[in-house]
């Protein structure tokens, strides 16, 4: 909402308090304290909105990533020092105060948001990411993956499918938004190295947009084809190409416009440095 | 008796829990994403979900953002559980709302709740033994009962500042002192004064101060295991008491002072302050522990979750509540969200939702809102719509991603290869065969080899006009190299065994995919209905459609669920198909009648005549339909 209508709404409103209230003969200086009460609240709720409105909107990094691969963890660990044992999340957890351990105090607190998993609730990150993008307040995407369970097809497939997601969004603005793909506990004995896991994703990737581009296209408000995926709202299974235009027979996501960066860690075992210094590099950015 | 219970934030951070049974991980996520996100389980006024022999029964707090929840085996009957949890609820919210209402702590919440949990389970169980025999207990059990409730009591005003190596001795050496509890606040003032002390020297002396930390935990299990008699939650209880406990938080900040030193002193102060305020609030912890607990569930519910919410502004605007619903900011009541509800169930019944399940999201809706706080300058009216749409958006979106071509491939380069098959059901008259031709049309684009099996074997033409179909898309994809062959053994045969001989059929002669067209049946007839158990098992296609028309209005949740229920206990429903989309205009109401009845998503929807009028869901699309 721009700033004119607010202003303009309360000034209505208290006119026709006025109006009512002096039709009942109420003495003139009741009217003036509410009047006055009623003109502090609005200053109040303004300047109160505004100040968090800014905090809200800062700069941020998102967590993303499948159910399950450890984000509300890292979150905590991130924010807290210290993980926490965690359920399936239903809503985000977001903090406005979450500070980089090597910057300089000066630096403004970031946000950092985590994620829900669940396919049904991926919709508020892309609306979030979305939004994030437009304004230029996202320093980057930490998609965290179960790296143990990589080698398993269908969870391989999963990462790969919330990851084309989440990409065709990021490489929509120029540049696009840099993302980590978070090897989470890479400690146990089954875990894809990052190097590895890069190729994987590498194919799966390929093999997703080989699939939906041959898939039923979506319906749209006029019952047509939607050919145009840029203004198109819905971007979960779209066919929306990603990387180059008429590219055939590999995908690469150095072609991409998001730098996507694979890194091991662990946040079980507190490995979790590498990730740091990656989201330390971007916030000075 | 009970197994696991646990309190957590809808963030998915654990803020207690007990573990009396190991329960495995992947069970306690798989019940909290069915409930909590898929949304199963709402059999009536009784929130509960039994699965995989777990029962799991559940209390929300919305203002505070925790979820309670009990998990037992379905086996046992838990008669008391509804209060445990209710009182579980009450008892959290008032001990640590404080903090909990805080959206974006400096410190998670810190709950020590095992010894409320404990007295509290060990007062009900009590109760319903007595109610179930007729008399009360022993009285044999009377007296260590009250040892604990005194025990506790001790070790719950040394809770706060229990980090502290001072405190704990001269609280322990108080309470094994005095018998009475008279001399007990004696005890309890004279910990809290040395932890003052301690907590101030804390950083010095970090030695001393771990081996402290160490032995908190063990006592206190001891006193688990002498008590209760819980030898596999003893363990438990210190694991996970561990990461929560003072000492080592403090251990961690003492981390953070290597790190950065500026960090420590407000990590300090916080520390303090925390503490500080408890000790504020301390006439009732002096009191002992099962009196404190039964005084907060006596205080009535209305004082605990409606007022203090608001902060600074609420005491102001109570007398605006007209500007407040313009402002926002508005802490929501049922009575509020009545009207916006009533009047939002309608819209959703014009178009043409079922009204059991316009109420069911109404009420979905209800208990999401309800103790919230509205946005700034956002209405009730906004807030329930914004709510709503969110509604909405979770039961149409699918919980896993339907790949067909992924899965067509992947069982091609199977071992051994065999098709992929492909079985449309539904009530007579729906689109059927229609849609089955629109799929086939698909897939031939994609160049796969095609047998479509005729197992209406029951209505004049069915057979008919399969064949046209057929020819007219072998016609339409020759030159793309589509493959298209009709198998069909005429009228009067039994269905299921023309679909074991088509697949059998296809898979001698390679065909990618068989799509099996079968004979439409009243859902209510079971008669018609009970062959498709057979069918399932004789056919055991890879994908069950079910074809649902756009156009009927409530009768779709019967429909969905019986066709749901018809293919046995342990086959169901892949997805829906939803046709004549293009007939309906934006009453699409039908698509939310059918996931919401069996949680199966909607994969495609049909929006026309021609072949190519196959359309998958979007979701933005659909909500934006029904809202609109």
């Amino acid at each position: 909402m721009s700033a004119p209508p607010e202003t303009d709404e309360p000034g209505h409103l208290t006119s026709q308090e006025t109006v009512s209230t002096s039709g009942y003969g109420v003495p003139g200086y009741i009217l003036s304290v509410g009047l006055l009460i009623i003109t502090a609240y609005f200053a109040y709720e303004l300047i109160y909105r505004r100040t968090k409105g800014v905090a809200a909107g800062g700069p941020r990094f998102i967590i993303a990533g499948p159910s399950g691969s450890g984000k509300t963890a890292l979150f905590t660990l991130l924010r807290y020092g210290k993980k926490s044992t965690t359920l399936p999340s239903v809503e985000q957890n977001l903090t406005t105060k979450f500070r980089l351990p090597n910057l300089p105090d000066t630096t403004k607190p970031f946000v950092l948001v985590d994620t829900p998993g669940h396919q049904k609730l991926r919709h508020g990150l892309f609306s979030a990411l979305q939004t994030a993008q437009a304004a230029r307040t996202v320093h980057g995407v930490l998609y965290v993956v179960d790296a143990s369970a990589m080698s398993r097809p269908e969870r391989l497939r999963e990462a790969a499918e919330y990851m084309y997601d989440i990409l065709r969004i990021t490489e929509r603005v120029r540049g696009g938004t840099d993302m980590l793909v978070a090897a989470n506990k890479s400690e146990l004995f089954t875990a894809v190295p990052a190097k590895r896991l890069r190729t994987l994703l590498e194919t799966e990737l390929y093999k997703i947009r080989e699939s939906r581009a041959k898939s039923v296209s979506k319906v749209a408000a006029d019952g047509e084809k939607d050919d145009s995926d840029d203004d198109n709202e819905d971007i979960v299974g779209g066919s929306g190409w990603l990387g180059k235009r008429g590219e055939k027979g590999s995908f690469k996501l150095e072609d991409l416009e998001t730098e996507v960066t694979v890194l091991d860690g662990s946040v079980d075992s507190g490995k979790i440095d590498a990730w740091i210094g990656w989201m330390e590099e971007r916030a000075v950015n | 008796m009970i197994d696991y219970f646990t309190v957590f934030t809808t963030g998915g951070i654990v803020l207690w829990q007990k573990c009396y049974q190991p329960v495995s991980a992947a069970i306690v996520d798989s019940l909290v994403s069915d409930i909590f996100i898929e949304d199963r389980g709402r059999s009536g006024e009784q929130s509960s979900l039994t699965k995989n022999r777990y029962t799991v029964k559940w209390t929300t707090a919305n203002d505070f953002g925790i979820i309670v929840v009990a998990v037992y085996q379905s086996l046992l009957q838990i008669s008391f559980i509804d209060e445990l949890l209710a009182s579980v609820k009450k008892l959290f919210t008032t001990l640590y709302g404080d903090e909990l209402k805080d959206k974006d702590p400096e410190q998670l919440p810190v709950c020590r709740f095992d010894d409320y949990f404990a007295v509290r389970y060990a007062e009900l169980e009590k109760l319903s033994e007595g109610r179930k025999v007729g008399k009360p207990s022993v009285p044999s059990n009377g007296v260590p009962g009250e040892k604990i409730s005194s025990d506790d009591g001790a070790e719950d005003t040394l809770e706060a500042p229990s980090r502290v190596t001072s405190s704990d001795s001269i609280g322990d050496a108080a309470t094994a002192a005095s018998a009475s509890a008279k001399k007990l606040p004696l005890g309890k003032r004279g910990g809290r004064r040395g932890g003052r002390g301690g907590a101030k020297a804390r950083v010095g002396r970090e030695s001393p101060f771990a081996s402290s930390g160490d032995e908190v935990p063990a006592k206190k299990s001891g006193k688990k295991l002498r008590k209760w008699d819980i030898d596999g939650s003893a363990r438990d209880i210190s694991d996970d008491e561990g990461p929560l406990d003072f000492s080592t938080a403090d251990a961690n900040g003492n981390v953070a002072v290597d790190e950065d030193d500026n960090d420590n002193p407000l990590l300090e102060d916080e520390n303090f302050e925390n503490w500080g305020a408890k000790t504020k609030s301390g006439e009732f912890i002096l009191k002992d522990l099962s009196s404190e607990i039964s005084s907060i569930l006596a205080t009535p519910d209305a004082s605990g979750t409606t007022e203090g919410t608001g902060g600074g502004g609420a005491a102001l605007a109570s007398g605006f509540g007209f500007f407040r619903n313009i402002i926002g900011s508005k802490v929501l009541k049922e009575q509020d969200l009545d009207k916006a509800l009533a009047g939002m169930k309608d819209h959703l019944m014009k178009k043409n939702v079922a009204p059991e399940v316009a109420q069911h999201m109404c009420d979905v809706v209800n208990k999401s809102l309800v103790g919230t706080k509205t946005g700034n300058w956002t209405s009730i009216e906004k807030a329930v719509r914004a709510a709503m749409e969110d509604a909405l958006r979770r039961i149409l979106t699918p919980s896993t991603s339907v790949d067909l071509l992924h899965e067509i491939q992947r069982v091609k380069s199977g071992n051994p290869p065999r098709p992929y098959v492909i079985s449309v059901v539904g009530v007579n008259g729906v689109g059927k065969s229609t849609n089955l031709s629109k799929i086939a049309f698909w897939l031939l684009q994609n160049n796969m080899k095609l047998l479509i099996a005729a197992c209406d074997t029951f209505r004049s033409g069915a057979v008919e006009q399969l064949r046209v179909h057929a020819r007219n898309l072998k016609k339409l994809t020759e030159r793309e190299g589509g493959e298209i062959e009709l198998f069909e053994k005429g009228y009067g045969k039994d269905a299921a065994n023309i679909a074991r001989d088509a697949i059998n059929y296809g898979r001698e002669h390679a065909f990618d995919v068989v799509l099996i067209d079968t004979a439409g049946r009243r859902h209510n007839d079971t008669r018609l209905m009970s062959s498709l158990e057979k069918f399932a098992k004789y056919a055991n296609p890879d994908k069950i459609v079910m074809v649902g028309e756009a156009l009927v209005g409530t009768d779709s949740v019967q429909q969905a669920r019986n066709f749901n229920a018809a293919f046995g206990p342990t086959r169901n429903l892949d997805f829906f198909l939803i046709s004549k989309c293009d007939t309906v205009g934006d009453m699409i109401g039908s698509m939310v009648n059918m996931t919401y009845s069996t949680g199966i998503p909607v994969l495609f929807v049909g929006t026309g005549q021609m072949y190519t009028d196959l359309r998958t869901l979007s979701v933005p699309w659909a909500v934006n339909m029904l809202m609109g």
